[in-house]
């Protein structure tokens, strides 16, 4: 998309910061967690990381069918504890997220437990400390988690997907808080999966998946056992 | 068409995409996984608020 949409309200609030996170608490523009407070001073710091027009619209969320404008987005990535340089991960998420391929209507709205994934392949992997080696879902990682919340205050804050209205998930998963992972690319025995895609190997790439949070499949067999899918 | 799990979910979607008139046939939840003497059972059900809107001037 490309046409410009509304610029994000900026309003006076003069309280701490305890205050300002409990303002947002209230009026339901959290995940929960607290937040840091998305001043215009903070989001601009994140605007810097990209070229595109604060305004323009990267796509149309649902069910609120928000306007996720790179500014709103950027705002939500500042509340989630984004380090400036990861914003360009989070608006290549959420433009995945809204095209229509993806179907967002029904991962956003559904009774399952399901939640976008993101994983991200290329040098912006690296160079940000995504993690892809031990405990990649796991906690302990900045950019893991804090990108993984980015794209859910998002989907809630523009999308409204919030619980029990737009997002009908019966019990929910931790992987609706934050899921958001790198591509463990040197010990693939495969191609990574942006080059599978047909992308070269140097372009960093955010893949979308809707799905549940990660199980573990393995066996404890000493023989080989043969598994149908 | 829906379950009724999701008709206020429908009706505020219906109307954020400016038709909030759009006529809706519910049944009760859910759709999948059901066998298909249930799903006869629900189609009758529907019937009625099918008709009612396909038919609507």
């Amino acid at each position: 998309m490309s046409e410009l949409g509304p610029a994000a309200t900026i309003f006076d609030f003069p309280g701490t910061h305890e205050e300002i996170d409990a303002l947002y608490q209230e009026r339901g523009w959290t995940d929960g967690l607290p937040i840091v407070p998305p001043t215009e001073v903070a989001v601009r710091e994140l605007l810097r990381w990209t070229d595109r027009d604060p305004r323009e619209v990267l796509g149309v969320l649902p069910p609120r069918q928000g306007e996720a404008t790179v500014e709103r987005i950027a705002a939500n990535a500042v509340m989630a504890g984004c380090r400036p340089e990861y914003l360009p991960v989070v608006l290549a998420g959420i433009e995945a997220l809204a095209d229509p391929l993806f179907n967002l209507d029904a991962i956003q709205s559904t009774t399952h437990p399901v939640a976008p994934l993101l994983v991200v392949n290329g040098p912006i992997a690296r160079e940000i400390g995504l993690n892809a080696g031990y405990n990649a879902f796991g906690q302990g990682f900045r950019a893991n988690v804090t990108i993984g919340r980015a794209v859910r205050l998002v989907l809630m804050n523009v999308g409204g997907g919030l619980p029990g209205i737009g997002d009908r998930a019966t019990q929910g998963s931790p992987a609706k808080i934050a899921h958001c992972v790198a591509e463990n690319e040197a010990e693939n025995p495969w191609e990574p999966l942006h080059v599978e895609a047909g992308l070269p190997a140097d372009v960093s790439v955010a893949t979308v998946f809707g799905c549940e949070g990660p199980t573990t499949s393995r066996t404890t067999s000493a023989r080989p056992v043969s598994v149908c899918s | 068409m829906g379950t009724f799990e999701f008709e206020a979910l429908a009706k505020l979607e219906a109307k954020n995409r400016g038709i909030e008139e759009l006529p809706l046939a519910l049944v009760p939840h859910p759709l999948g996984g059901i066998h298909e003497d249930e799903v006869v059972r629900k189609a009758d059900l529907a019937l009625e608020s099918v008709l009612k809107a396909v038919t609507r001037a």
